[in-house]
């Protein structure tokens, strides 16, 4: 079976410090995989290394057999969350998300109201982005790794800012895409609980290290 | 048709960079403002058409407003107008954050591309949008199209144009501001990722502008063979030459400052 993601001696290092430290990881299809670490254990680097947004120092990040990092080549077929969700302040959510379905063209209006409103957003809120609160900005930037429907899902700290009702309602929404479209499903969390509950396997970091847990 | 059918246009980010532009309410206003300041100028040339020349045609009407800039509203307004719509967009997707998703969907060095196409289309079009709708204002007022008079033009720059003719000086000196447009811009997207902020990069091209117009002021023209952009053509003391020359020291400029911008950037750890 093909593997969603593949790192091989992965490190990041910027000036003395090392960021990540010789990573090797193997993610193989439709898996829900944990990360935990406390703030700045590199968990949010290591995620920006699989999705290409920064070039490892040693090792290769493969995501559904495709080298990423070089070559300006970012991964396919993948859905992100990093750090907090950015998007324009004087647009709407959903001009937001239209903007950047436009870049690959996969979806259009009607599927993106949809995931909207499946994670809980009402898609015809004229608010602008900057009007928005914190959750209803994660739930956007859930929405945003979730619209074009990919095969994999890259989530850091999903849950950061949601309500428990939010919380239980995105869990099951994660575990219905991965049992239903077999979805493979990378997350990370400070809280090992919330980890615990969705993932088969959880690593933690420290320090740039990952062990498993 | 069914709501929930309705689809979007597929029309890839620098399409959707354009209609942004073209449905920004700033970008309309900088063409409103820049149409002001022509006809201001044209206002401090009023003795001149009432006595001087009472038969100037539209094209003349069109170069008192439009090029005799070097000491109306327009040359003061002008270096600031081309930045305001677009000119920090790769900054503002950097500060928001937005970058990041845009970057998973597509190559850096085509997100770059495109930026640049936008950002520069955005400076010109400002220039161009404006300088073309205050023409056709021009025409209206004057439906009789009145024959140009020859008001001295063809002894300062790009003269042999103007000899030549006077409506292809005109266009010529549209895009000549378009370009000046575009390169505005570009300098205030280097210049916002160099100095990570969002209004120094609005303000900076034109104190660069005005400071490097004040030196030579203030030093009688004696360093005039250093490059300095211009787009005030009139200006007795510019030649031809020296609006290439500070044309292409000024698009050297923008590229010198958006690398080290971008450099600085990404080590910002901002993407």
């Amino acid at each position: 079976m093909e593997n969603a993601i593949e790192l091989v001696n992965v490190t990041k290092k910027i000036g003395q410090d090392v960021l990540l430290s010789k990573i090797n990881l193997v993610i193989p299809t439709g898996r829900i995989i944990g990360i935990v670490g406390q703030n700045g254990s590199g968990k949010s680097m290591l995620f920006k290394a699989i999705s290409g947004l920064i070039r490892t120092t040693e090792g290769d990040v493969h995501v559904w057999g495709k080298e990423i990092g070089k070559h300006g080549n970012f991964p396919e077929d993948t859905g992100f969350l990093i750090e907090r969700p950015g998007f324009l302040p004087h647009l709407s959510g959903l001009k937001n998300l239209e903007i950047l379905a436009d870049i690959q063209k996969k979806i259009d209006r009607t599927q993106i109201k949809a995931t909207m409103s499946l994670i809980g957003l009402d898609p015809d809120l004229k608010r602008s982005f900057s009007k928005y609160s914190l959750g209803m900005k994660q739930k956007l930037g859930i929405a945003q790794a979730l619209m074009e429907k990919p095969r994999l899902l890259v989530l850091d700290e999903p849950m950061n800012n949601l309500d428990e009702e939010s919380i239980d309602r995105l869990r099951e929404i994660l575990i219905e895409l991965n049992q239903k479209e077999k979805v493979t499903i990378l997350l990370t969390s400070h809280d090992a609980q919330d980890i615990r509950m969705l993932c088969s396997t959880v690593y933690t970091i420290k320090n740039g290290i990952l062990s498993i847990l | 048709m069914h709501k929930g059918s309705q689809k979007i246009m597929h029309t890839g980010i620098l399409r959707n960079d354009l209609k942004r532009i073209f449905t920004s309410p700033v970008f309309w206003a900088t063409v409103a403002v820049s149409m002001i300041c022509m006809a201001l100028n044209l206002a401090d040339f009023k003795e001149v058409f009432l006595y001087q020349f009472p038969h100037l045609g539209t094209l003349n009407l069109f170069l008192y407003s439009a090029v005799v800039v070097g000491g109306g509203m327009l040359s003061v307004i002008a270096p600031v107008l081309p930045v305001l719509t677009f000119g920090t967009c790769i900054w503002d997707d950097m500060e928001s954050g937005y970058i990041r998703s845009i970057l998973v969907r597509m190559k850096l060095s085509k997100y770059i591309r495109q930026r640049i196409v936008s950002i520069s289309l955005s400076g010109g079009a400002t220039f161009f949008v404006s300088m073309l709708l205050y023409w056709g204002i021009m025409v209206f007022l004057d439906p009789a199209n009145s024959p140009m008079i020859e008001i001295g033009f063809s002894t300062t720059a790009f003269g042999s144009i103007y000899a030549y003719s006077m409506l292809l000086y005109c266009m010529f000196y549209i895009v000549l501001i378009m370009v000046f447009g575009a390169l505005q811009a570009l300098l205030a997207v280097g210049v916002s990722l160099l100095a990570q902020n969002r209004y120094v990069g609005l303000i900076v091209p034109a104190v660069l502008y005005h400071a490097g117009r004040i030196f030579y002021a203030l030093t009688n023209y004696r360093f005039s063979f250093l490059p300095w952009y211009s787009y005030s053509i009139t200006d007795a003391k510019t030649t031809s030459g020296q609006v290439y020359y500070d044309y292409a020291f000024y698009l050297i400029l923008c590229i010198v400052v958006f690398v080290l911008g971008w450099k600085r950037a990404m080590r910002s750890g901002r993407i």
